[in-house]
């Protein structure tokens, strides 16, 4: 492959673009420069950190330290998905760190196995980069899809509560709730779909393209990709929100009352 | 189906900044609803009527005490078969985004009742409700908030359970079709032998439909009996009080 390499000494040229959005930050009086050294040197140290990690990883090329690393990213992604949820539920990390172990699993297989045909299957230039895209996708799926159901339940508890009364169980009562927690999930996912290629062109596409790659090998790559990522979302959200509405109900069908109340 | 009560009690809790504060909604009460009978339930606002209907439907679990339906507890039966056998019409019309028709093949879906069945129930009810027909294909948001809670009424109605709870039902009612619904009332019990629970504050309406009444106020059981004996002499100076308009509840 032929692609011009970043030196050191290059990086740091490349200082002067945090400095000329630093300069103009300055001058219109944001009050933003802190934000912006630290999350230049946040990114600097982080992806020099990673860097070294995988270069190690892809070195040793051990599968049982590439799923390490790929178990460490789902842990991760598990704990980051729970932030953005303002209410908590039971069991909750365990919920979302399960559907995105199950969801990464499947896909891998799906993608590594039946199309890429990857061998042997933990090839870490292939593993690591598209578990991490399954799994940032899939974490911000199941983190919007929750956060939704919450706030749905408690919006639609008339409808929730008319259905079991109606003798819907509570899955089916939660329908309401969870369609519209469904669509938060995944529109995201679906948009991206609608534009990509138009207006953007996606990064790891970018990424190949730079790295010397076929512009056609390259979208193939790309198309595969959001399959990819439109199916391990809708399997995380799924499994979310399946085992999510289960804690919101009591054994008896009933909608427990933590979740129609405030905070 | 016969109903008996036994020193049912609901505390409820509500936390507000990490303190826990303890309310007594229903406190020990104990009462019976005889087979076909249509029994109402009267008390002043926040007196516990609403939650009362919602321990039968079992869409609370009671803190202590427990409601026998035909002998059996209801803690005991399988919860689908309770809530088919015992409907429910909430105090808000909490119908389901949708058309009319949607809303009331709702139940009857669930029971497997097929579509023919369906709509000839359906049309059916309409009818005796005075309701054109065309309101089926109506988006529920389109419709005034009297007609929401007639379709919510029919909802529960048109299932024919063997019990039905109406928690208000014609609180946003004009007094033509509250008369309707009242008939209605009146006519699934003798026609059909469907035990009533009706909730109200409003007296005129306890006296009309109802055989026997229960008097709660503040959770507490304060007077049960025949309506009639209720009203005409009421046992206890709370039964006055709030009969007679003097009783605020907050
Ligand atoms: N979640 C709750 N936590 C604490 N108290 C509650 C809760 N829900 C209801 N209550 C209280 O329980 C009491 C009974 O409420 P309920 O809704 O059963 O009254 P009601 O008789 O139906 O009143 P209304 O005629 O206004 O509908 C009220 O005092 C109410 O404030
Ligand atoms: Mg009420």
């Amino acid at each position: 492959m032929s692609y011009i390499k970043i030196s050191f000494i290059d990086l740091l040229v490349s200082l002067s673009l945090i400095g000329s959005a630093l300069l103009i930050i300055y001058l219109e009086k944001i009050k933003l420069e802190k934000d912006i050294l630290i999350g230049a040197l946040r990114a600097f140290l982080q992806l020099l950190l990673i860097g070294c990690i995988l270069k190690i990883i892809f070195d040793l090329n051990k599968w049982y330290l590439i799923l390490t690393l790929v178990s460490i990213m789902i842990l991760i992604a598990g704990y980051d998905a729970l932030r953005r949820v303002k209410k908590r539920i039971p069991y909750a990390y365990l919920i979302v760190a399960g559907a995105l172990t199950l969801s990464a699993g499947i896909t891998l297989f799906l993608v590594l196995g039946l199309v890429l045909k990857v061998k042997p299957w933990f090839t870490p230039q292939y593993l690591i980069p598209i578990a991490g895209m399954i799994i940032g996708n899939s974490m911000s799926a199941a983190s919007l899809a929750l956060d939704r159901l919450l706030s749905e339940v408690k919006l639609r508890r008339y409808e929730i509560e008319a259905a079991l009364s109606l003798g819907a169980g509570f899955y089916q009562a939660s329908h309401f709730a969870l369609k519209e927690a469904f669509r938060a999930a995944l529109i995201p996912t679906l948009n991206t779909m609608m534009i990509v290629g138009v207006v953007q062109l996606p990064g790891m596409m970018t990424g190949q393209i730079i790295a010397g790659a076929n512009p056609q090998d390259a979208v193939r790559y790309q198309i595969l990709v959001m399959y990819m990522i439109l199916s391990a979302s809708t399997l995380t959200t799924f499994l979310t929100l399946r085992c999510s509405s289960m804690q919101i109900f009591t054994k008896f069908h009933q909608l427990k009352e933590e979740y129609i109340l405030e905070n | 189906m016969k109903l008996s009560f036994q020193n049912l009690s609901k505390v409820k809790f509500t936390a507000k900044n990490h303190i826990f504060k303890e309310s007594q909604v229903l406190n020990d009460i104990s009462f019976k609803i005889e087979e076909k009978e249509i029994f109402a339930v009267i008390g002043p606002s926040g007196s516990g009527k609403t939650t009362l209907l919602r321990l039968v439907n079992r869409l609370e679990e009671p803190t202590g005490g427990d409601i026998l339906l035909d002998g059996k507890s209801i803690l005991k039966m399988e919860v689908f078969k309770l809530r088919r056998k015992i409907g429910m019409v909430f105090q808000v019309p909490a119908l389901f985004l949708g058309t009319v028709e949607e809303n009331l093949f709702y139940g009857l879906t669930l029971r497997k009742i097929n579509r023919e069945d369906g709509q000839i129930r359906i049309k059916k009810y309409l009818s005796y409700l005075e309701i054109d027909e065309e309101i089926l294909s109506r988006d529920i948001n389109t419709l005034s908030l009297g007609q929401q809670q007639r379709i919510s009424i029919l909802r529960t109605i048109i299932l024919e359970p063997e019990v039905i709870l109406m928690d208000e039902p014609t609180s946003s009612l004009d007094p033509s079709n509250t008369n309707l619904i009242l008939s209605l009332i009146k006519e699934l019990n003798q026609k059909l032998g469907i035990t009533i629970i009706y909730v109200t504050h409003l007296m005129e309406q306890a006296k009309i439909l109802s055989h026997r009444s229960l008097v709660l106020i503040n959770g507490e059981k304060v007077e049960e009996g025949e309506t009639e004996k209720i009203f005409s002499s009421p046992a206890k100076q709370e039964t006055r009080d709030f009969i007679f308009g003097k009783l605020v509840n907050f």
